[in-house]
């Protein structure tokens, strides 16, 4: 069990790193390698790759291709979890994660690949230890600009009064703390993916919630973290329900480092986070949803006397009033030979296209309150349309994200820092559920 | 640079890295060294560099230091003799206060590849086991590896073989880990490193020290090992329970594969730790990184063909999302099948009807024969979607629905009503030839039932001189002599004409030696013809080939946790349909001519399922399956 290569490819098949752990191979694997992953076919399954005796793993990240060489009987767990974890490191320690940063910090990835792999076993992939021994400074690739001054107040004061982080706040290195005596922050973001298949008589066939909690931490010494879920959170289907707004989960794992002994009384999580991110709990909810799934489609489909097909779609937004999903984009297959679309929106910020290539109509809504109704009438221009290609409309996909919300209720009690840091220190607590998949059925 | 050529860059490079400016300035000497290692990554060849390179690498910049071994390690084979003024450098840093300038000079030393410097190595090597510092100990213990790969025949020193073994013991979790990695390596002629009692405690009871790939390796090693008594075996797994439920899929992993071997003889307990396993698993099937959702996949498919019931009720985590890639829908789909019971039919057909119009063909492809594959067990269901999806007329739709049909009432002939009804007007959409062939199968088999079936095949005859397709113009020929013998007066002249320009015109030895043993049949009379083409399509036993028999857990132990299961573009999912009762039934006539001693033989093929595929195609292909030809086959 040993990885022999490690390279790093762009999309477009340059070569940004390439180590050589053991001297069993050539470095000209690495253009057999994309040879063979760009010449694969729709059917063929490419995490694994054989040439020879030689197996290529790899994972796709950051719109690049993180590739392993090694053995036959390696264990693919082990490999694609272990290339994950790598990109994550290079995302903490780059700051981002895109061909130019794997360019401008090769050398620091030079020592990251050196510390983690010797001779082809991992020696250790925790961001504790490699502190200790990582040098080299990282390039931020994001350059200059006016804008990352908006979280700077009046007077040039910090604002603490503001309560929304900036989006990029998480998005650096977490070395350039250190030296460049910046703010020491911790982000503790509660992440929920949907999934759900809302059958065409509008009944919901299937609710998946997975949902982690992530911790990225920016402080050179953070001792304990003590964080505070709601206290009604159960776990397992067994418990009863109480009147109120309990918050359950079917199953829920940790970190390993996390402090369990008040999670069963209090509801407390404690431990001690490295620098860098990492995903402290992670949890799944199936098919029993606290509240209404977050849309609703009503949609009538018919054809006009004029030959073409009329597609009248509302649609409803259930959230609580007060919270609004962002990026709504619904996509709705249309049958072959689709020709150009007419459309009718319900307000100007929303528009939509005829993708010939993925035969469907995209509407995009960039922002949707909770309880509002939002309708389009599309009319297609399909040549030799019949009532079976009617058939072919449908399903509906939907993606969104639900910034502060999240669908299982799970909420942060508190975050409490031990021992107390001075008022530099600044803690950000973020949710966001993300639709992983949401088809609507016609 | 980027409009300076490789050569231009080198020089440029060698003037700044020669320059006595540059050199005492440690920054700029750093940045320089920094643009060899640059150029280097993007595939320049700059191993002309290598003597100032080794002149850079004594300073005291640690991070310039790395960047020198960088650079040494790639280039080191193709100048061996200038190596060796780097070795007295690096034995130097060996001595260094600083542990992680010592474990750097290690590594990099044991990373040159020179067997030649063998000799200046083993000192430091030797010193660096019984360093202080716990990172120059792990270096120190991979580089023996290193060392001993080197020299491969060389005899194996006794006293390094000891001392690793005695790190076991090493109150660092990743020397210890180390270690075992070491000795497995160098006594790999030996087997290994020796698992024994006191080794496999001491192993078991650091586990929770390790992190997970420490612990991976571990459970990965002790496969080896037997206990001496079943108490014993049951205390070491009830010490694995909690990683065998690891949210760490590698540990998750590593532990089932320690279990089923360890409990081969005991299926009880391995079927438990299957069932253990089952939530870590489905965990992972909903990673957020879908090579480890395939990886998790993958694995299902082989636990799946011991416990076919594993996963019943999970069905809905195997539902397709939209955004996920096809070879993932490919696999969750195959799963889904395998999962079908009475309860959930209805809702896995539902989903799986919603695929088979996706805008991806492969997965609207693999989503039709999922259907088919149902069908085997629910055909009326799967029927009505089926010929429901022919009612779009869409030529790839068609065409994979067909060629499902096809399979379908082959094994399942009493859907041939339905089919033989679906078939009319298909010809009109088809355009590829695989959904062609499988139309003249349907047509050659059922023709009597489709009122259209004579003026279709007239079509392709028609055209058959522009056919390009061998398979084409073989199924052409068997249809058109099977249509004959139940329409004759409508299919005769086309016959005629068919077998005129198969035998005469035709440039292939196949088909004019097909269509010369068919005239020649006929002219043997039409009984005999019938004989021939219309036998009985199988013997009664091999009804029970239709479902799979669950396979003991011992046939892909093997290949669990490798990436065996990973590397198959689609594993056969012969699906777990029991043979259904009607197929049976549906048998013509008894056998007569079949040789008594056929029984036994036939048994032993039924073992290997590849021998069945290769059946199923040589009956498909010769489209005359007679017990005598079975008999010939099992004779070859």
């Amino acid at each position: 069990m040993m990885i022999s290569q490690l390279f790093i490819l762009s999309s477009k098949g340059d070569h940004l790193i390439y180590k050589d752990y053991r001297g069993e191979a050539g470095s000209d694997v690495v253009n057999i390698f994309y040879e063979k992953v760009t010449a694969l076919t729709g059917d063929q399954p490419p995490v694994v790759m054989s040439h020879k005796d030689l197996h290529f793993v790899h994972i796709r990240q950051g719109g690049l291709y993180w590739v392993a060489t090694t053995t036959a009987d390696s264990s693919p767990f082990t490999i694609t979890e272990f290339l994950n974890r790598l990109s994550a490191l290079v995302k903490d320690y780059c700051g981002s994660l895109s061909e130019k940063a794997v360019q401008m910090n090769f050398a620091l990835i030079h020592e990251l690949l050196d510390e983690v792999l010797d001779y082809g076993y991992i020696q250790t992939t925790s961001s504790d230890i490699l502190k200790n021994f990582i040098q080299t400074e990282a390039v931020s690739s994001r350059p200059f600009s006016l804008f990352d001054l908006s979280n700077v107040g009046l007077f040039g004061a910090e604002t603490q009064q503001s309560k929304v982080a900036p989006s990029s706040a998480a998005t650096r290195p977490i070395q350039s703390s250190r030296d460049q005596g910046g703010k020491s922050e911790i982000f503790v973001d509660v992440i929920e993916r949907m999934s759900v298949v809302i059958g065409s008589n509008g009944v919901l066939m299937k609710a998946d919630i997975e949902g982690e909690i992530r911790v990225k931490c920016y402080m050179p010494s953070c001792s304990e973290i003590r964080i505070g879920l709601n206290e009604e959170f159960s776990v397992g289907k067994s418990q009863l329900r109480g009147y109120g707004a309990a918050v359950r989960v079917d199953e829920c794992s940790f970190h390993q480092t996390v402090q369990l002994d008040e999670f069963d009384s209090h509801r407390i999580l404690r431990l001690c986070p490295s620098q860098g991110e990492q995903t402290v709990m992670q949890y799944q909810l199936s098919d029993d949803l606290p509240s209404a799934p977050p849309f609703r489609l009503f949609p009538t489909i018919e054809r006009d006397s004029a030959g073409r097909l009329l597609m009248y779609l509302k649609l409803r937004c259930d959230l609580p009033p007060k919270s609004t999903a962002i990026n709504v984009s619904a996509s709705i297959p249309v049958p072959k030979g689709s020709v150009s679309l007419s459309q009718e929106l319900s307000s100007p910020d929303q528009s939509a296209d005829l993708k010939l290539q993925s035969r469907a109509v995209v509407w995009q809504i960039p922002r949707c309150s909770g309880g509002t109704q939002l309708s389009a009438l599309f009319k297609l221009e399909v040549p030799g349309l019949s009532s079976a290609s009617m058939l072919e409309v449908g399903p509906v996909g939907l993606s969104f994200e639900l910034p502060k919300l999240t669908a299982t209720g799970l909420q942060i009690r508190f975050l409490r820092l031990s021992p107390i840091h001075p008022s530099t220190s600044q803690r950000w607590v973020r949710y966001v559920t993300h639709s992983d998949s949401y088809v609507i059925r016609i | 640079m980027p409009y300076l050529s490789g050569k231009e860059t080198v020089k440029e490079i060698r003037r700044a890295l020669s320059n006595p400016n540059i050199q005492s300035d440690p920054l700029r000497y750093r940045n320089t060294v920094l643009k060899v290692i640059r150029a280097m990554s993007q595939g320049v060849d700059v191993s002309d560099l290598f003597s100032e390179m080794v002149k850079a690498c004594a300073t005291v910049d640690v991070v310039q230091k790395k960047l020198v071994y960088v650079f040494l390690c790639s280039y080191a084979h193709l100048n061996p003799e200038l190596s060796l003024l780097v070795v007295n450098t690096l034995r130097k840093d060996c001595l260094d206060p600083n542990p992680m300038v010592r474990s750097l000079a290690l590594r990099s030393m044991t990373n040159l590849r020179l067997p030649s410097l063998v000799e200046y190595v083993e000192q430091p090597l030797t010193a660096g086991l019984r360093d202080r510092a716990a990172c120059v100990r792990r270096v120190a213990v991979l580089g023996w590896a290193k060392l001993h790969n080197l020299q491969p025949g060389s005899e194996i020193d006794a006293t390094v073989v000891n001392e690793l073994y005695s790190l076991l013991r090493d109150p660092d979790p990743v020397v210890m880990v180390n270690c075992l990695r070491a000795l497995e390596e160098i006594l790999k002629e030996e087997g290994g490193v020796v698992i024994n009692k006191p080794i496999t405690h001491h192993l078991l009871n650091r586990l929770k020290e390790c992190d997970i790939w420490g612990q991976s390796e571990v459970l990965r090693v002790l496969q080896r090992y037997r206990p001496q008594s079943e108490d014993e075996l049951f205390d070491i797994l009830s010490l694995l329970d909690s990683s065998l439920v690891s949210p760490h899929p590698p540990v998750m992993a590593a532990t089932l594969c320690l279990f089923l071997s360890l409990c081969s003889s005991l299926p009880a307990v391995s079927q438990a730790a299957l069932e253990r396993v089952r939530g870590s698993l489905l965990a992972a099937c909903g990673s957020g990184s879908r090579e480890m959702r395939f990886t998790a996949l993958c694995h299902i498919q082989l636990l799946l063909r011991s416990v076919p019931g594993l996963l019943g009720e999970h069905y809905k985590r195997f539902f397709c999302s939209y955004a996920e890639p096809a070879y993932i829908k490919r696999r969750k789909m195959q799963v889904l099948v395998e999962l079908v019971n009475d309860e959930n039919v209805v809702m896995i057909l539902d989903e799986l009807k919603g695929y088979c119009t996706d805008v991806n063909t492969d997965t609207a492809q693999a989503a039709i024969s999922a259907i088919g594959r149902i069908g085997r067990s629910y055909s009326d269901k799967c029927l009505e979607i089926l010929t429901g999806l022919l009612g779009l007329k869409r030529d790839q739709i068609t065409s994979a629905v067909v060629q499902t049909l096809c399979d379908l009432v082959w094994v399942c002939p009493q859907c041939s009503d339905t089919v033989s009804l679906a078939l009319e007007g298909c010809e009109e959409v088809l355009q590829d030839s695989q959904g062609k062939q499988a139309l003249l199968w349907l047509l050659g088999m059922y023709g009597e039932r489709v009122s259209s079936a004579p003026y279709t095949l007239e079509t392709f005859i028609d055209g058959v001189r522009s056919e390009a397709s061998l398979e084409m113009k073989m199924e052409l020929l068997t249809s058109t002599m099977k249509l004959f013998l139940c329409r004759p007066a409508e299919t005769q002249d086309m016959l005629g004409r068919l077998l005129h320009y198969c035998i005469e015109e035709e440039r292939d030895m196949c088909v004019r030696g097909q269509a010369l043993l068919y005239y020649r049949l006929l002219h043997c009379g039409i009984e005999e013809t019938r004989n021939v083409l219309q036998g009985r399509r199988s013997d009664p036993s091999m009804g029970v080939l239709i479902g799979r028999p669950t396979e003991p857990i011992n046939r892909w132990v093997s290949s669990f946790n490798t990436l065996e299961p990973l590397k198959h573009c689609s594993v056969e999912t012969e699906s777990a349909s029991r043979g259904s009762p009607e197929h049976l039934a549906s048998i013509p006539k008894p056998n007569t001519d079949l040789p008594d001693k056929l029984d036994c033989r036939q048994l032993e093929i039924v073992h290997s399922e590849e021998q069945l595929t290769i059946w199923e195609l040589n009956f498909r292909a010769l489209n005359v399956p007679t017990s005598v030809q079975i008999a010939k086959f099992i004779k070859q």
